[in-house]
């Protein structure tokens, strides 16, 4: 008993380090092995005032509509972000830095906003060009719906770039009541699963040619 | 280190080791990872529209170096630190010494000093933006002026500088008064027998004695002074025309990395400034032994 | 003697005016926060100075309002365990490499050193990104681990630490030496509890910028249940956009916590007081 007590006196901090240590490796290890990294599909939608109810039954539609299975790879359907690219300064915010994380790590597979916002992003280059290669082929035949910017990157190119398809009248206002005065969406510039966005788009009742218009 | 090192000397080398490893493990993975990104991203140039980045050597330097804005930019930053830093800490340093005697209130004033730096941002900015106001303002009302205190560039680096020096004396307190807990009250006791109250007090004691913690705010406030970035964001946006000489080289970074999408060109600036701030460092560290009294 | 307690008596008046024109200058935004949140938006935007208080009566349920709308009991949940982790881990981290950068010699001490004053010279929004992609990398996005991520460590911490363990007297360590202590007995036994009121410090800092971190609990929480106040209620800001009296309204109820926990810290600072003798 008294050199239990002697070792709880001297070495406590050792055994709470050493402890607490192995218990944080053991979380960390446990979640990088056994808990759902990867996306299905993850969208942005900007400067939307609805309540969280109403993105969260679009994010419940859309999984049934395209037949996920959500315990292997999550769907992230985001309307927390608030910024426009277009005007000055408003890209002066938390949200438009996060944003710009999304994109450049890889997770962002599309962004539902106005049209000037979304050429405004687009002109910086984060958005993915419709029609370069490898997935020109893709997007291929929704042409007449295409958003174009010009790029400041002049090296890039001077002419204009398509970036956004055009989605307004879709289901999007027509069922869910966002973005009444129209919309465009764009697709993150490193997107994994680009697929995925011409899913969502017929999820929105959006096709190539016409469609609900 | 020529000799070989003692026992005693070994052991004391490997708890030295033992204690900063977790420290130096966490800074090297969540800080100095990204920071090599960042040294390699800025021979880059970034490949827009998810191309990758192309290798391109010193073009960018070239082109920061050569910006007059990135030196007006660096000018700013340093007038900027030469508002906040000495007035934040003579300010803060007699409120703390204030603070620490026996007087009524005491933790009541502390409280109320401390709730600008819990104060929303948001609120912050709006104060000051009113307070600025060119024509409702309460500045201008009380003087009866007309000044743009905001957007004439002569004045602007100014009424920045002040909101700096009120938002970080709270910052600067907190520092002190642990400082100067930590003094000994009988080096007082000692001095009051010899004499030595009030003033002299706190020129041959408290001053000397906390050399370390105000050598520890001056380096930290300069190094966050030449980092200022949150001030510039909330109060100024990009129609002032005052902008050019006001922004920060931060907020420049900001501009190019985030809002323009050229993190290679974001990316030299950030080392541009992180040399020049290594360079007064360095300075300053070599003072340090001259000016900061070790018992 | 008469007129020396006379003068004490000016000393202490001059003293309490100082304090208190600074406590008036210092308090005018966080009462400009609560009065604006109990106006109307017509009210709050009006610029003329005159308008500092609410004329058309007291609007209490701004704050009703924020109240229901927002899930507060697991947002501040979440904004204090978020602090509690972050606070632990600066503090045991920074008091241990606080310690040996500041007492003990080994080589590559100052070149480590230097790296701790390099980190704090960096932007930190270069670091958002790549540390985005290592939470999300473990599957950590959403959890509280994946929060307190950026704060494991602090090189401002270990910077104030150090400075507080080179400023104690030298004599304290060399006698627990001679009485055979080893290096670990002589941190943890004798030179730690003689750094308390530096590790208050350092413990209210982390405490105030974990709280003010909103880009952080943004990226990583996108689940509202998750989230931390700061964040929480920057959505409340874009939602109600320039509806000021209810933005801030959420911000006074946001800052609540973060004031008792100051009252606590400060009852901590008060007790250094006493065990160091400080006194002016």
């Amino acid at each position: 008993m008294k050199k239990i007590e002697h070792i709880l006196t001297y070495y406590w901090l050792w055994i709470v380090g050493i402890g607490g240590g192995a218990v944080l490796a053991v979380y960390i290890l446990y979640h990088a092995f056994f808990t759902v990294k990867e996306n299905w599909f993850y969208a942005v939608l900007v400067n939307v005032m609805e309540p969280d109810s109403v993105i969260a039954e679009l994010k419940e539609d859309f999984i049934s509509h395209a037949g996920y299975d959500t315990s292997v790879k999550n769907v992230v359907i985001n309307a927390n972000s608030y910024f426009d690219a277009s005007i000055s300064g408003g890209t002066n915010n938390n949200y438009f830095q996060s944003f710009a994380a999304l994109v450049e790590s890889g997770d962002l597979d599309a962004v539902v906003t106005s049209e000037a916002n979304l050429i405004a992003v687009g002109e910086a280059g984060r958005l993915l060009d419709l029609s370069a290669e490898p997935y020109a082929e893709l997007f291929q035949g929704w042409e007449n719906r295409f958003v174009y910017c010009i790029p400041y990157d002049a090296e890039y190119s001077t002419d204009p770039v398509p970036v956004g398809i055009d989605i307004s009248g879709s289901d999007l206002t027509e069922v869910y009541g966002l973005y009444p005065d129209g919309a465009v969406l764009g697709v993150g510039a490193y997107t994994k699963h680009p697929e995925e966005v011409i899913k969502f788009l017929s999820f929105l009742n959006v096709s190539p040619t016409g469609g609900k218009e | 280190m020529k000799q070989k090192m003692t026992v005693a000397e070994k052991r004391e080398a490997r708890w030295g080791y033992l204690f900063v490893a977790p420290t130096m493990i966490g800074l090297i993975v969540l800080n100095f990872y990204p920071f090599f990104n960042t040294i390699y991203q800025s021979f880059c140039k970034t490949g827009d529209f998810g191309r990758g980045n192309k290798f391109v050597g010193l073009v960018n330097y070239q082109a920061v170096l050569t910006k007059s804005e990135t030196w007006q930019a660096l000018w700013n930053t340093i007038k900027y630190a030469i508002i906040e830093v000495p007035l934040g800490i003579v300010i803060a340093l007699l409120l703390a010494v204030l603070l620490n005697k026996k007087i009524a209130g005491k933790s009541v004033y502390r409280t109320i000093f401390f709730l600008p730096m819990v104060c929303a941002p948001a609120a912050v900015a709006m104060v000051w933006k009113w307070l600025y106001n060119t024509q409702f303002g309460l500045l201008n009302n009380i003087f009866g002026t007309k000044i743009a205190w905001i957007s004439d560039p002569k004045i602007a680096w100014i009424s920045i500088g002040i909101i700096g020096v009120w938002s970080i004396i709270g910052y600067n307190m907190v520092l002190f008064i642990g400082g100067l807990q930590e003094i000994p009250g009988d080096y007082y006791e000692a001095a009051s027998i010899d004499g030595a109250t009030g003033i002299r007090a706190f020129f041959h004691i408290t001053l000397p004695l906390l050399s370390p913690t105000t050598f520890f705010i001056v380096q930290t406030r300069i190094i966050g002074a030449l980092t200022i970035f949150d001030l510039m964001f909330m109060v100024m946006d990009k129609t002032n025309v005052a902008l050019p000489k006001v922004q920060s080289i931060v907020y420049l970074f900001y501009q190019y990395a985030f809002t323009n999408g050229d993190k290679g060109y974001g990316a030299t600036i950030v080392m541009v400034l992180v040399i020049f701030i290594m360079i007064i460092t360095f300075i300053l560290q070599k003072l340090e032994k001259r000016v900061v009294y070790h018992n | 003697m008469e007129g020396y307690a006379a003068k004490q008596r000016n000393i202490k008046i001059v003293m309490h005016v100082v304090l208190i024109i600074m406590s008036f200058i210092m308090l005018v935004p966080f009462a400009w926060m609560i009065l604006t949140a109990l106006k109307t938006n017509q009210e709050a935007i009006s610029v003329s100075p005159f308008y500092i208080l609410p004329h058309s009566g007291w609007h209490w349920e701004n704050f009703g309002k924020v109240w229901q709308s927002y899930n507060f009991i697991t947002l501040y949940k979440n904004t204090l365990l978020m602090i509690f982790w972050r606070v632990v881990c600066a503090v045991l981290t920074a008091t241990m490499a606080g310690y040996a950068f500041g007492r003990l010699k080994f080589p590559g001490r100052n070149f480590l050193f230097s790296l701790i004053l390099v980190q704090m010279m960096i932007p930190a929004q270069i670091f958002i990104i790549p540390q985005y992609l290592m939470v999300s990398k473990l599957g950590m996005l959403n959890s509280m681990f994946g929060l307190v991520f950026p704060g494991l460590v602090t090189a401002f911490g270990t910077y104030l630490l150090k400075t507080g363990y080179e400023g104690l007297p030298k004599d304290l360590e060399e006698a627990a030496m001679i009485d055979g202590c080893n290096v670990g007995q002589r941190f943890l036994f004798i030179m730690m509890p003689l750094t308390q009121s530096s590790m208050v410090s350092l413990g209210i800092f982390t405490a105030v910028f974990a709280f003010k971190d909103l880009m952080w609990p943004m990226i990583v929480c996108t689940n509202a249940d998750t989230t931390t106040l700061s964040a929480g209620l920057a959505k409340m800001q874009g939602q109600y956009g320039s509806e000021y009296p209810t933005m801030m309204a959420a911000a006074t109820l946001a800052v609540l916590p973060m004031i008792v926990i100051y009252v606590i810290f400060q009852k901590q600072f008060v007790e250094g007081i006493a065990t160091s003798g400080g006194k002016l």
